[in-house]
């Protein structure tokens, strides 16, 4: 038996600043075969939530954006029911490293691996490279 | 739990012409409790026959529930069952197993049976119905007469059940038609005859719907029933060996001074992963992918057939 | 909370250390064991709980279901098992669930949150020795989806919350080498319902503190520093862990469970194999896992003192 193939939809949220290059991608991506809708942030969470859940099964989505709302999507998509593997977050929207610390549970945002405080309980951290997918750090 | 129950005939109905249900209790011990869509063994003169739980779980105080359809062969268990058995006797039960779980993590669950493919999504749809989630049924069955649960059906799952009473053709398109629908966070549950569940999950292929999201029910062995005699040659050991039809391939290797690591002996774990170079392969493990099987035995439960080669770390 | 020698489940069965899957079926299956330390770990649990809620116990929705399966799971157990400590009753819908040894009762009705005033698995945790893990098994891998953790070795429970499998071993090392997390965890996925698997998870703690976790590292880590030629027999202890998990047969999840002991070394070297066999074991140790289980820091204090009652108590190799 020939192994399943993922749907080829994908949906696309994009904030302003990646449209740019959410557009560019679509172009790539409709020429290999894949029908693609892009949706331009701010999305309201309603609106969001309508349109994630009426993507076929096995669509897939991407997002380009700044951490805060590009979390605020993908928590919307698990919820909706996509799998971990079926969304996409832009890496390169990462520019600082976000680091859980272990003894306070804050998230600090650091630009460099070095050692450093914890912005709430002071603590120092020498950060690893352990990164959880659920605080995104 | 034990390797098996002695379970007590407490009830047995006619449900349509051909198919009956029959209600195992025991008297004396605690039957394990079992999850939707679980089956149970039972260990019939003509052989171990596996038949799918159709009591709520949520429900079950120390009973076991299945419906059996009368197939027309004689040597069959369901004759054995529909002929020979009576309430009051007594029969011997493998605890319950479960190859055909939900997905409780889905929003929604699609369930597709034909004729008697029926019975894991009858205990299924009383589990989910109490848990207050979401499903719908669509079920191909030849006539009104030969639904084993048409009124209770169509009491509690009214806006739950489509039925497919029409010609084939029809069927197919309106099969195709719901398929095609299917939105994300959906799981697909398919149970009846051979034909019908390839053509549900080849046309979920078709439309792009990955794998994990589509669920077959398909019982196989646990165990080979009558293990045989084969030979094995250990290539990067230059050895051939003997293995009895009472050893495994993991302990006549060891009896040869070949120690390979090992865990569950079931089949489950990996750990006693040989290479095949040549030979045919009785797979009996439920942990290797089908194309991990083309160059590889799991030695604690699988066997070869005449002469085999194989090669260990 | 070091317990008596005659309790203590020595994990090696070889001379040398690697990581493998050790598990083994448990019959009968069993997820919970009680020892003579009981109360005092109860005690010490109830105080974490009460001190520090949110480190301890984590949940997400999805997982209620199977914390109402865990709890009646593990009642029923402590009933069967130690009936002059533990009782059982059900009375249609409704349990009561009766602690002898801590006169206390646990009354609900199954599935019906208005009845109870914690979760299910915060209620269960406090009955039992035991740190209770609910691995929910999902169509793309396990997660972990609740926990009552009170005695880590070194993790955060708040951290792997919501984690994949794979991803809470990441800082394991070479524990991905010839995908053996991958491997473990289609292990996990093909256990059969109601069944139980048991393996031993081993560790070394300064003192003989059972809640080391990673949030109060500060407090404990430092510890290691202050091992010494004198008090390494009394400061070190064996830490291991012996884990089981069990499939919950109506949510089909995971229940993992982990019981710690301690037992210091000078308790442990009467015993002349598990001397012997510690001696090997750590002399064998690839560095990585020193590291990774602390024991870097003190290895050579460690070693000598081995070495030592290993020629003292006349005992060759
Ligand atoms: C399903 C439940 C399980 C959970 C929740 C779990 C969780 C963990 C955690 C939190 C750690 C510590 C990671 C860290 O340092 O941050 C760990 C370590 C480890 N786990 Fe698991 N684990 C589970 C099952 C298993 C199984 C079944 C095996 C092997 C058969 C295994 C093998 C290991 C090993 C080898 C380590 C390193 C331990 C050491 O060297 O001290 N785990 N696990
Ligand atoms: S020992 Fe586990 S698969 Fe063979």
């Amino acid at each position: 038996m020939t192994e399943f193939q993922n749907n080829k939809r994908i949906l696309i949220f994009s904030d302003q600043s990646y449209l740019l290059q959410a557009n560019e991608k679509v172009r790539e991506l409709t020429e290999e075969g894949y029908q693609c809708e892009v949706v331009s942030m701010p999305v309201s969470s309603n609106k969001a939530e309508q349109l994630l859940a009426q993507q076929p099964l096995g669509s897939l989505v991407w997002i380009y954006s700044e951490e805060d709302s590009a979390q605020a999507i993908e928590y919307a998509a698990r919820n909706a029911g996509f799998s971990k593997n079926e969304i996409w977050i832009n890496k390169s929207s990462e520019q600082n490293t976000r680091i859980f610390c272990s003894q306070c549970h804050h998230i600090n945002e650091i630009s460099s691996a070095e050692m450093f405080e914890c912005e709430r309980c002071h603590i120092k951290l020498d950060p690893s490279n352990h990164y959880s997918i659920y605080h995104k750090s | 739990m034990e390797d098996f129950y002695e379970v007590k005939v407490q009830e047995i109905k006619q449900l349509t012409p051909t198919i009956k249900s029959f209600t195992f209790i025991s008297e004396n011990t605690e039957l394990p409790s079992f999850g939707a869509g679980s089956h149970i063994t039972l260990h019939l003169p003509m052989g171990m026959r596996q038949y799918s739980l159709i009591n709520n779980p949520l429900d079950m105080i120390n009973e076991y529930e299945i419906a059996v359809k009368k197939t027309g062969h004689l040597e069959s268990g369901s004759t054995y069952l529909h002929e020979d058995i009576y309430e009051g006797d007594v029969v011997k039960v493998s605890p319950p197993d479960n190859y055909f779980p939900l997905q409780m993590e889905g929003k929604h669950h699609v369930f597709f049976a034909a004729g008697i493919g029926i019975t894991p999504f009858w205990s299924m749809m009383s589990y989910l119905r109490s848990l207050g989630e979401s499903f719908e049924l669509h079920y191909a069955v030849s006539g009104q007469d030969a639904c084993p649960f048409y009124n209770e059906m169509n009491e509690r799952y009214a806006n739950q059940v489509t039925y497919y009473l029409m010609d084939r053709d029809s069927k197919t398109k309106k099969l195709k038609e719901r398929l095609r629908e299917l939105k994300v966070g959906t799981h697909v549950y398919i149970c009846g005859p051979q034909s019908y569940m390839d053509f549900i999950v080849t046309y979920c292929r078709e439309l792009g719907y990955p794998k994990k999201y589509i669920h077959e029910e398909r019982f196989k062995a646990r165990k080979l029933e009558h293990p045989t005699r084969f030979k094995v040659t250990i290539v990067n050991e230059k050895k051939t060996i003997q293995v009895n039809s009472n050893q495994s391939l993991l302990e006549a290797l060891h009896d040869a001074g070949i120690t390979i690591p090992s865990a569950c002996r079931q089949g489950i774990c990996g750990s006693c992963e040989v290479k095949v170079c040549n030979g045919e392969v009785l797979h009996n493990d439920t942990f290797l992918t089908a194309n991990e099987k083309t160059d590889k035995m799991l030695t604690c439960v699988s066997r070869g057939k005449g002469h085999i080669s194989i090669a260990v770390e | 909370m070091s317990v008596k020698a005659e309790q203590f489940p020595f994990p090696f069965t070889e001379d040398r250390y690697a990581y493998s899957n050790n598990s083994s079926l448990q019959k009968p299956a069993r997820s919970v064991t009680m020892t003579d330390r009981y109360l005092e770990e109860i005690q010490l649990k109830r105080e974490l709980l009460q001190a520090n809620h949110q480190r301890c116990f984590r949940s997400l929705p999805l997982s209620l279901e199977s914390q109402w399966e865990a709890m009646r799971r593990i009642f029923n157990e402590l009933a069967e098992n130690e009936p002059e400590h533990f009782s059982f009753e059900k009375r249609g819908n409704e349990y009561r669930f009766q602690n002898l040894l801590l006169g206390e009762e646990e009354r609900f009705k199954y599935r019906d949150l208005s009845s109870i005033e914690r979760q299910p698995l915060d209620i269960a945790g406090r009955h039992v020795q035991e740190d209770l893990i609910i691995m929910g098994d999902r169509h793309d891998g396990l997660f972990l989806e609740a926990g009552q953790l009170c005695f880590p070795s070194n993790w955060s429970l708040t951290f792997v919350l919501g984690m994949d499998f794979k991803s809470i071993h990441t800082p394991v090392p070479g524990i991905t080498h010839k995908d053996f997390i991958g491997k473990v965890e289609r292990f996990i996925s093909r256990i059969r319902q109601n069944e139980a698997w048991e393996r031993k998870n081993w560790s070394m703690t300064i003192s003989n503190k059972l809640d080391t976790p990673l949030e109060t590292y500060a407090n404990w880590g430092k510890l290691r520093l202050q091992v010494t030629d004198e008090n390494v027999g009394e400061l070190v202890h064996l830490r291991v862990e012996v884990q089981r998990l069990l499939r919950l047969p109506l949510t089909n999840d995971i229940l993992f469970t982990i019981h710690t002991y301690l037992l210091s070394l000078n308790d442990l070297i009467r015993n002349d194999l598990w001397l012997k066999r510690l001696y090997t074991t750590i002399q064998f140790l690839s560095d990585d896992i020193a590291e990774y289980k602390g024991i870097a820091l003190y290895k050579n204090e460690l070693m000598q003192f081995l070495e030592k009652t290993l020629s003292e108590k006349g005992i060759s190799l």
